[in-house]
C-alpha cells in the first residue's frame, strides 16, 4: 500500500484489506493527553503540530539525574503507553523538532548546530508545499544547499519565512512558545481528622467541598452536570469501585498506603448546575443507597467536565413546576432507583402500532402520529380472539365498526405485519381495537379504548 | 357480478423512484384483471407511454395517455388526452413545464394549464389534509370548472386508511356542492401488492435514508396496486366505478394516430420531395462517376428511390443531405457509418463514402418494407467541430422542432446494489465488498459462496432482501439522459409529438423518448456523432496542402498504394484508424492486407463476434492456402466467396438465411436484430427451427445448419455490418497513407486531436521519430499552442506545441504564441508582459519553466525556475522591472530531466528512460524489444519496459495482455490467468515491468509468454509515465 493509492487498487492487491476512517478528533485527544502526561517531566511543554511534543528540559536535568536518564524515562514512559518515539535533543525547539523528525536522536550542542542542521533535508520544515516544491525545483536537497544560495534572492522568491525559521532553529532569533495549559478542572481534597462512616457527618464534609466547587464555578460562569466524590477508606474494601481509568488519561491518584483504598461516588445532576442544594440532594440520595464498606479518612471532589451556564440559575421561582425542577426530580429518581429504572416515552414514526412509540432517555421532537383513532393503551402482546358464530369474541360478541384500516409494513426488520384493524364494540359498550391478521387469517385484540 | 372499471391514475417506474412497476407490467396486469382500460399518468412525463402502448397493442388492450400534474399554485390533477389535439396540448404543456425547470423537474402554474386546457380531460384530486378546507376547494372547483367545463371530475382514492369513510363523505358533499361527478381512481404505483418492498425501497432511495428510518414517508400498506375488481366494489360506490368507464369511453386517442413528418422546407419551390431527391441523387452520381454511372449502381439507385418513395422517406434523406452539405461547406469532414453505407442513394448524396460499384450491398440491412421501421443514418463529424453541426441544426429548425433523443439510464447491477444496499442500511464497507462480487450476480449457484467470501451470510434476512430487491430493481429507469447524438427533427412543432426537456448540458434539449420508442412510433432520427480521426485527417490534409502549396483532399490520396499495404503488413500501424490496437497489430502480419477489401475484413474480423463465433482461424487458414475453400451450394458461394466461405459480416448471415433457408429480406433483418439482443432476451430459438428446417428443405446438411447457427450466436451484439466496416476501412486506408507518406504531418495532426486513439503522445512521438521525423521540443520562442511543422533538414520537422504542457490553459498558451515578437522574447519578464500573464498566471510561467519551455530564455529548468520565481507580484501585475539576479545552477542529471519531462509534458525527447537503465538490465540478461523480435519460437527470454497498457478482453478467459515499451520498441506480453492470480501485485502495480518468459512466434508476430513478472518500478526513481489502461 502507499499513500494516495485508490482504494480499489489497494483491494485488488489485498482482498482482505480492511479500511478504517482516520479519527482526527481521537488523535487530538491523545495528543493533549500526552502533553498533560509530559508535564511530570517539565513544567514547559509545548504542543507542536501533531504528533510532536516539545519539552523544555534544561531547567529540570538535575532533578531527573541528568540528560540521559531523563530521556530514558520519557522514552520508557511513552513506550509503556503504547507509542513509538522519535527523540531529538537540541538547544532550540525547532532544531530539536527537526532532528526528531529526521530520526537523529543524538543531542546537539549549539556550536555544532549549523553543521548538523545543514545535513538535514528541508522537506520536513513547516513550509507550504509549494515552497518545498520550489526548493526542489532549484535542485536543492539539504538545508546547507539552501544556505548556499544568495539569501536576499531566496527571500524574495520564497518570502522571509524560511530565513526566519533557520534563524530560530539556530538560536539567532528568539522562539517563544505558548506552553500547554491543562484544561480547567476542579479538584479539592479534604482530610478528616478521624474515620467517619455516618452519612450525616459525610454530608457535612461533602457540603463544604460542594460549597467550594460552587464558588469556583460561579467565578468562571460555569456549571457541572456530573462530579465524582472520592472517599479514601481506612481499609481495602471487598467491593471494587467499578471505576476504571483510561490508559491515556493522566493519573492523579497517588499510591495509597497498604491499608487504604478508595470508594467513588458519581453524582449526576440531570443538567448543568452550581447550586449547592441541588448537588447536596443528589449526594444524599447516593449515600442512602450506597453504604460505605469502611470508614472514610478523607474526601476528594473532582469535576472534570465543566459546562457553561447560559443564565444564572434563579432562585426566585424555585417553588414553581419548572422544567429544571422536572429534570432535577428525574435526576433524583435515577439516583435512587438506578439509571435504567426511569425512561421517557415518545412517538416513533413507524406504521406498525406496536412500534409507533418507544422509550427514550432524552425526549426529542419525533414526527407526530398520523391522524388516526388509536387507543392510548396497547397490549404488550396482541391477544388471540376466539370466534363464535364467525365473529370475534372477548367475553362478549364483538361488532366491527366502519371500515378496516389496513396496515402492511415492516418487511425489512423481521417483524412484518399485514393486518386489517377495526374499532369494535361489545354489548357492554366497551370499545376495543382489534385486528384481523391477513397472513394467519385470525383475529387479535391489540388495545382498549378509555 | 364484478363491476367494470378503468384505472385512470397510474404511475409507472418512469415516475422515477416512485412507480415500482414497468409500464408493460401494469398494462398486462390490468388486462389480466379485466379492467376496461388503463391510463398511464406519470408525474409530468410521457416517457413511459410508448412502452405501455406497445404492450397494450400486443394484447389488444385499451391504453389512455395522460399525466399527473401538481401545479405550483395548486391544485393537483390528472389530465387525460381524449384526442390528438388534446395529446398535442398535453405534450406542449409538459414541454413548457419541463423547460421552465431544472433537469428532471417540472414547474407549471395555473396560467400555463389554462392555455392548454381546451381539449384535455381533468380529474381533480382535492388535497387530503387533516382538515378539509371548503373555501380552498370551492375556489379550486370554480377555477377548474371554468377551464374544463364538461371535462372535469373529482377523483376519489381509497387506500384502506382509517378515515376512508369520512373522506368518502367529504367527496360526496363536494360533489353535491359543485355538481361535479366523482370518479373512482387507484393512485396506482405498482402492478401487484408484492412490489410493496420494492416500493418502500424506492422511497428510501428517493429520500436518501434507510427504509427503517423512513417512517411515515412509506405507504401504510400496499393498496396502491392494481386491485381486484371485487375489492374495488367493496371500497367505492358503484356509480363512481361506472364513471371510470365513461371517462375511458371519451378517450379515443392512440399513439398510432401520431402523424410524424420530416421537415418539408428543404424542397425548392416547384419540386416535390421525390423529384428533388431524385434530381440531387442523379447530380450526385455524376459527380461520383465522372464518366459513365455503372449500370449496377443505376439499378440500385432506381430500386432504392422507389422504396424511399413508397415509404415517404424523401424528406428524411433530404434533411441528412442538408446537414452533411452544410458541414462540407464549412470544411468540416464527415462520413456516414453503419447501415446507411448499404445505400447507393446515401453514396450519391455524399452522406456515405463506400462506392456501391466496388462492394456488395444489402439494402435491406438499411431499409426494408416489411420491417416498417425507419432507417437510421449515422454520420461521423470531426469531434472538435461537431458542436457547430449541432448548433446549426438547432438554429435552422428551432428548439421546438429539433431535439436530441433521450437515453434512458437504467439501474445496472452495480448501481442497484449500491442504492438498495444503502436503503437496507448496509454500510459502505459492506457494499464495497459486495460490489466486488457483481461479476457472479447472474450465476445463482455460485452466488452464496461469493457472498460468504465477501463477509456476508447468504441466508441472513438483509442479504436475502438485498438479492431479491436488487434483481427487481435492475432494469428500472433511473433518469433520462441525452443520446450521444441522435437528433429528431420534425416539420411541425416537435413538442406536440413528445415533451421536450432540458438536458444537463446547457444549450441542449432532449425529448422524453429514446431510440426504441422512436422506432415504435416511426419517428426518424439522425445520429450526429463525433470522431477524432476525422479531425486528425482534416488537419493532416491541411498541413500537406500547405506544404505542397495546393489543396490536397481525401480524394487526392492515391488508391491501392502497395507501400501502404507493406507498412500495414509489418504491423506498423501506430496512429492508424481502428487497426492500431494490439489485437489488430497481431492480426495484420497474419492477414497481410494487399487490397482495400482486406482492410474491410481486417476491421471486422478483430471483433468479439467473429472471435467468439470461431471465424478467425478458418479464415486465416484459408487465406494462407492451408485449408480448402468449399461451398455447399452455388447460392451460398455467391454470398461467402469474398470472405473465403467464412461468414464475417452481419449481412452475410442475413443473406445465407435468405438464400439457404428461404427467409425474406425483412425476416432476415429480424434475425439480425434478435442476434443483437439474444443474450438479453434469449429469443433466438424460434429462428433456429426455421433456419434449420429451411436449410434442410433446400438440401443443406444438418451440420452446415448447426455451424451457421453457432456462428450467428457468436455474433451476438458484436458483429460488424460489412457496410460499416467498409466505411471505416476508407478511413483506415487514408490514415495509413498519411502515416506512410506524410509521417510528420500525420503525427502532428494526431497530437493536436488528442485525446483520441489508443496511444499517448509519448508513443506517437517515438513512433514518428522511428520513422525519421525530426521532433523539436516545446519552446516559448518557437512553439504555437498546437503542434506545428517547421522546415527541417530532411523534410518537415515536428515542433511540439504548448498544448502538451500539463496545466497550461488554452487562452494563455495561445497568447504566448500570438504575442511573440519577431525576434522572440528577451526574458521571462517580457514574456509575462507581452502575453498579458497577470499575477494569477505567475503559475503559468511556473508551468512553462517546469515544462522546460523557457530553456531558450533562462537555461536549464532550475535556472528557469529561479528566474520565474524571482518575478514579484506588484499591484496585481507582475513587476517586470528587471532585477537581474540570474544565477548559474548545475543542470539536472539526464535521468532527473527525463523524469521532469514525463511529469510535465508526458514525453521526453532526450532519451528513452529505459536506455538509461539498459546497463543494469543487461546485467540481468534482459534483451531489447528489437532483439526479442528476432528470436525463434520457444526460446527462453527476458525483457522489460515501461507498462504502456494492460488489457483483459472479455473473450480471453482471464488472460491479460500487457504492452511494454523500451528504447527500441514495444514488447507484447501474454500473462495467463494462473499467473495473473499469482502475481496480481506485480501485474497491476508495476510501472517498469520485467518479464521472464518464453518467446512465442507465429510468422512475424512475436509475443513473450510470461512465466514470472518482476516489478522493477523502484529503478525508475519517481519517473511515472502514465499508463493507459483499457478494461
Amino acid at each position: 500500500m502507499r499513500p494516495g493509492q485508490r482504494r480499489s487498487a489497494a483491494e485488488a492487491l489485498a482482498s482482505s484489506l480492511r479500511c478504517l476512517r482516520r479519527d482526527t478528533a481521537a488523535e487530538h485527544r491523545a495528543h493533549n493527553a500526552l502533553a498533560a502526561w509530559a508535564l511530570q517531566f517539565s513544567p514547559m511543554v509545548t504542543l507542536d503540530p501533531a504528533p510532536a511534543l516539545l519539552l523544555e528540559i534544561g531547567s529540570c536535568l538535575a532533578y531527573f539525574g541528568g540528560l540521559e536518564r531523563l530521556r530514558q524515562q520519557v522514552d520508557a514512559g511513552l513506550i509503556d503507553l503504547g507509542y513509538t518515539v522519535q527523540q531529538g535533543c537540541a538547544p532550540t525547539p525547532l532544531a530539536a523538532l527537526w532532528l526528531a523528525q529526521a530520526g537523529r536522536p543524538e543531542a546537539v550542542a549549539l556550536a555544532t548546530l549549523p553543521e548538523t542542521l545543514g545535513q538535514l533535508s528541508f522537506t520536513g520544515l513547516p513550509l507550504a508545499a509549494e515552497q518545498i516544491a520550489s526548493l526542489r525545483r532549484l535542485g536543492l536537497q539539504t538545508l546547507a544547499d539552501v544556505q548556499s544560495l544568495p539569501s536576499r534572492g531566496l527571500s524574495r522568491r520564497l518570502g522571509l519565512q524560511l530565513a526566519q525559521l533557520l534563524d530560530r532553529a539556530l538560536g539567532r532569533q528568539a522562539d517563544p512558545r505558548q506552553p500547554y495549559q491543562p484544561p480547567d478542572q476542579f479538584e479539592r481534597q479534604l482530610d478528616l481528622n478521624y474515620p467517619v462512616q455516618a452519612s450525616e457527618a459525610l454530608l457535612f464534609a461533602g457540603r463544604r467541598l460542594l460549597i467550594e466547587l460552587s464558588g469556583f464555578l460561579r467565578g468562571r460562569g460555569l456549571g457541572v452536570q456530573q462530579v465524582t466524590l472520592r472517599l479514601t477508606l481506612q481499609q481495602r474494601p471487598d467491593l471494587e469501585s467499578g471505576q476504571s481509568q483510561p490508559l491515556s488519561a493522566p493519573h492523579h491518584a497517588t499510591a495509597l498506603p497498604e491499608n487504604r483504598s478508595h470508594f467513588d461516588l458519581m453524582l449526576a445532576f440531570g443538567r448543568p448546575t452550581r447550586e449547592v442544594a441541588e448537588m447536596l440532594g443528589v449526594l444524599k440520595e447516593k449515600l442512602a443507597v450506597n453504604p460505605l464498606p469502611a470508614p472514610a479518612l478523607g474526601l476528594t471532589l473532582q469535576a472534570r467536565v465543566l459546562h457553561a451556564l447560559d443564565a444564572p440559575v434563579s432562585d426566585l421561582f424555585s417553588n414553581g413546576q419548572s422544567a429544571a425542577d422536572f429534570a432535577l426530580l428525574a435526576a433524583r429518581l435515577k439516583a435512587r432507583l438506578g439509571d435504567q429504572a426511569l425512561t421517557g416515552i415518545q412517538p416513533h414514526p413507524d406504521h406498525r402500532p406496536e412500534r409507533a412509540w418507544r422509550t427514550s432517555q432524552q425526549p426529542d421532537n419525533a414526527p407526530q402520529l398520523p391522524a388516526t383513532l388509536r387507543p392510548a393503551w396497547l397490549l404488550h402482546t396482541p391477544q388471540p380472539l376466539e370466534l363464535r358464530d364467525a365473529r370475534p369474541w372477548l367475553g362478549e360478541p364483538l361488532q366491527c365498526q366502519g371500515r378496516a384500516e389496513r396496515i402492511e409494513s415492516g418487511w425489512w426488520d423481521g417483524a412484518p405485519i399485514a393486518r386489517d384493524y377495526y374499532l369494535a364494540c361489545g354489548p357492554s359498550g366497551r370499545r376495543y381495537w382489534i385486528y384481523f391478521d391477513r397472513k394467519e387469517q385470525s383475529w387479535y385484540l391489540h388495545g382498549l379504548f378509555d | 357480478m364484478l363491476p367494470a372499471y378503468a384505472e385512470l391514475h397510474c404511475f409507472s417506474n418512469f415516475s422515477f423512484l416512485r412507480g415500482a412497476s414497468h409500464p408493460a407490467e401494469l398494462v398486462e396486469r390490468a388486462a389480466e384483471l379485466g379492467y376496461g382500460a388503463l391510463a398511464l399518468t406519470d408525474q409530468g412525463s410521457l416517457a413511459g407511454v410508448v412502452r405501455a402502448h406497445e404492450a397494450a397493442k400486443a394484447i389488444g388492450f385499451k391504453l389512455l395517455i395522460g399525466a399527473d400534474i401538481t401545479l405550483a399554485d395548486g391544485p393537483h390533477l390528472v389530465v387525460l388526452a381524449p384526442d390528438l389535439s388534446a395529446y398535442g396540448d398535453l405534450s406542449e404543456l409538459l414541454t413548457l413545464g419541463r423547460r421552465a425547470a431544472d433537469k428532471g423537474q417540472y414547474h407549471l402554474q395555473r396560467a400555463d394549464l389554462q392555455h392548454f386546457s381546451r381539449h384535455l380531460l381533468a380529474l381533480w384530486l382535492p388535497e387530503r389534509g387533516p382538515i378539509p378546507s371548503p373555501a380552498t376547494w370551492q375556489a379550486d372547483a370554480e377555477w377548474l370548472a371554468q377551464h374544463f367545463s364538461g371535462r372535469l371530475w373529482i377523483a376519489a382514492e381509497q387506500h384502506g386508511h382509517a378515515d376512508d369513510l369520512e373522506w368518502l363523505a367529504h367527496l360526496h358533499q363536494l360533489s353535491q356542492q359543485t355538481g361535479l361527478a366523482v370518479v373512482a381512481a387507484g393512485g396506482v404505483e405498482m402492478h401487484r401488492r408484492s412490489r410493496r418492498p420494492l416500493h418502500d425501497t424506492l422511497t428510501a432511495i428517493r429520500l436518501g435514508q434507510p427504509v427503517a428510518e423512513c417512517g411515515y414517508a412509506l405507504h401504510a400498506n400496499g393498496e396502491r396496486h392494481l386491485r381486484q375488481r371485487l375489492r374495488l366494489a367493496q371500497l367505492y360506490p358503484a356509480a363512481w366505478l361506472e364513471e371510470t368507464m365513461r371517462v375511458a369511453e371519451r378517450c379515443q386517442f392512440s399513439l398510432d394516430s401520431l402523424r410524424y413528418q420530416y421537415p418539408q422546407e428543404l424542397v425548392p419551390p416547384g419540386l416535390t420531395p421525390a423529384s428533388y431527391l431524385a434530381r440531387e441523387v442523379h447530380s450526385g452520381l455524376h459527380g461520383r462517376y465522372p464518366g459513365q454511372v455503372p449500370l449496377k449502381v443505376q439499378q440500385m439507385v432506381a430500386r432504392e428511390l422507389d422504396l424511399i418513395s413508397s415509404l415517404a422517406y424523401e424528406a428524411y434523406f433530404l434533411t441528412v443531405y442538408d446537414i452533411v452539405s452544410w458541414a462540407r461547406r464549412q470544411g468540416i469532414l464527415c462520413q456516414g457509418r453503419g447501415s446507411a453505407a448499404n445505400s447507393a442513394v446515401c453514396y450519391a448524396l455524399g452522406i456515405t463514402a463506400v462506392d456501391p460499384a466496388r462492394t456488395e450491398m444489402l439494402f435491406e440491412r438499411f431499409l426494408s418494407k416489411e420491417r416498417n421501421e425507419p432507417p437510421d443514418i449515422d454520420v461521423d463529424f470531426e469531434h472538435s467541430r461537431r458542436e457547430e453541426v449541432i448548433q446549426y441544426i438547432y438554429q435552422k429548425y428551432g428548439r421546438d422542432r429539433a431535439a436530441l433523443t433521450a437515453t434512458v439510464i437504467r439501474y445496472r447491477p452495480r448501481s442497484a446494489l449500491r442504492d438498495v444496499g444503502r436503503a437496507l442500511g448496509f454500510d459502505e464497507e459492506q457494499l464495497h465488498r459486495l460490489s466486488s462480487i457483481l461479476a457472479w450476480w447472474d450465476k445463482r449457484d455460485d452466488l452464496p459462496a461469493r457472498l460468504a467470501d465477501a463477509g456476508c451470510d447468504p441466508d441472513s434476512r438483509p442479504v436475502q432482501w438485498l438479492l431479491q430487491l436488487v434483481n427487481q430493481l435492475i432494469g428500472f429507469p433511473r433518469h433520462l439522459s441525452q443520446h450521444v447524438g441522435g437528433f429528431v427533427i420534425s416539420h411541425g412543432p416537435l413538442s406536440r409529438q413528445v415533451p421536450i426537456e432540458n438536458a444537463s448540458m446547457t444549450d441542449r434539449t432532449v425529448i422524453q423518448w429514446d431510440k426504441d420508442d422512436l422506432d415504435i412510433i416511426g419517428m426518424l432520427k439522425i445520429d450526429v456523432l463525433a470522431l477524432g480521426m476525422l479531425t486528425a485527417l482534416r488537419e493532416s490534409l491541411q498541413l500537406v496542402s500547405a506544404r505542397y502549396g495546393k489543396p490536397f483532399g481525401l480524394t487526392d490520396i492515391p488508391a491501392e498504394d502497395p507501400a501502404v499495404y507493406d507498412m500495414l503488413g509489418r504491423a506498423d500501424s501506430i496512429g492508424v484508424f481502428q487497426i492500431e490496437s494490439r489485437a489488430q497489430m497481431s492480426m495484420l502480419p497474419r492477414l497481410k492486407p494487399k487490397h482495400f477489401y482486406d482492410l474491410v475484413i481486417e476491421v471486422a474480423i478483430v471483433r468479439p463476434g467473429p472471435i467468439q463465433g470461431g471465424m478467425v482461424h478458418p479464415y486465416l487458414r484459408r487465406r494462407q492456402g492451408l485449408e480448402e475453400v468449399d461451398y455447399p451450394s452455388e447460392a451460398v458461394k455467391n454470398v461467402l466467396q469474398r470472405t473465403l466461405g467464412v461468414p464475417i459480416f452481419q449481412e452475410q448471415v442475413m443473406q445465407i438465411a435468405i438464400v439457404a433457408a428461404g427467409f425474406s429480406g425483412g425476416e432476415a433483418d429480424q434475425l439480425r436484430r434478435s442476434m443483437a439482443a439474444w443474450r438479453r432476451t434469449g429469443k433466438l430459438e424460434p429462428f433456429r427451427a426455421r433456419l434449420t428446417s429451411g436449410m434442410l428443405e433446400r438440401g443443406y446438411s444438418q451440420d452446415f445448419a448447426d455451424r451457421i447457427f453457432r456462428q450467428i450466436e457468436g455474433f451476438s451484439e458484436y458483429g460488424f455490418p460489412e457496410s460499416h466496416a467498409a466505411s471505416f476501412a476508407l478511413l483506415v486506408y487514408s490514415s495509413a497513407w498519411l502515416k506512410r507518406h506524410e509521417p510528420a504531418a500525420f503525427c502532428c495532426a494526431l497530437l493536436n486531436a488528442q485525446p483520441m486513439g489508443f496511444y499517448a503522445p509519448a508513443q506517437l512521438v517515438q513512433d514518428a521519430q522511428r520513422h525519421g521525423v525530426e521532433v523539436r521540443p516545446i519552446d516559448v520562442q518557437a512553439s504555437h499552442w498546437q503542434c506545428t511543422l517547421e522546415d527541417g533538414t530532411n523534410g518537415p520537422a515536428l515542433r511540439l506545441g504548448l498544448r502538451l504542457v500539463e496545466g497550461l490553459g488554452t487562452a494563455a498558451g495561445q497568447r504566448i504564441a500570438a504575442a511573440r515578437p519577431a525576434g522572440g522574447y528577451r526574458s521571462p519578464a517580457q514574456l509575462a508582459q507581452l502575453a498579458r500573464l497577470d499575477a494569477s498566471t505567475l503559475a503559468t510561467l511556473a508551468t512553462l519553466a517546469t515544462a522546460d519551455a523557457l530553456h531558450a530564455l533562462s537555461g536549464n529548468r532550475r535556472e528557469a525556475w529561479w528566474d520565474v520565481s524571482g518575478l514579484t507580484r506588484h499591484n496585481d501585475l507582475l513587476d517586470t522591472a528587471p532585477i537581474d539576479d540570474s544565477l548559474a545552477l548545475p543542470a539536472p542529471e539526464l535521468g532527473e530531466a527525463i523524469t521532469a519531462d514525463y511529469h510535465s509534458v508526458g514525453l521526453s525527447l532526450r532519451a528513452h528512460p529505459i536506455s538509461l537503465l539498459r546497463p543494469q538490465l543487461s546485467t540481468r540478461k534482459l534483451v531489447t524489444a528489437t532483439a526479442l523480435s528476432t528470436m525463434p519460437n520457444g526460446r527462453l527470454a527476458r525483457a522489460g519496459g515501461l507498462v504502456i497498457s494492460r488489457q483483459r478482453p472479455g473473450t480471453a478467459q482471464g488472460v491479460v495482455f500487457v504492452t511494454l515499451e523500451d528504447e527500441t520498441g514495444s514488447i507484447n506480453v501474454i500473462v495467463w490467468s494462473d499467473l495473473v492470480n499469482r502475481q496480481r501485485r506485480e501485474l497491476l502495480e508495476s510501472r517498469l515491468m520485467l518479464v521472464y518468459g518464453v518467446v512465442q512466434r507465429e510468422g512475424d508476430v512475436v509475443h513473450l509468454l510470461a512465466r514470472r513478472l518482476v516489478d522493477a518500478t523502484p529503478l525508475l526513481g519517481d519517473l511515472s509515465p502514465r499508463s493507459r489502461e483499457f478494461h
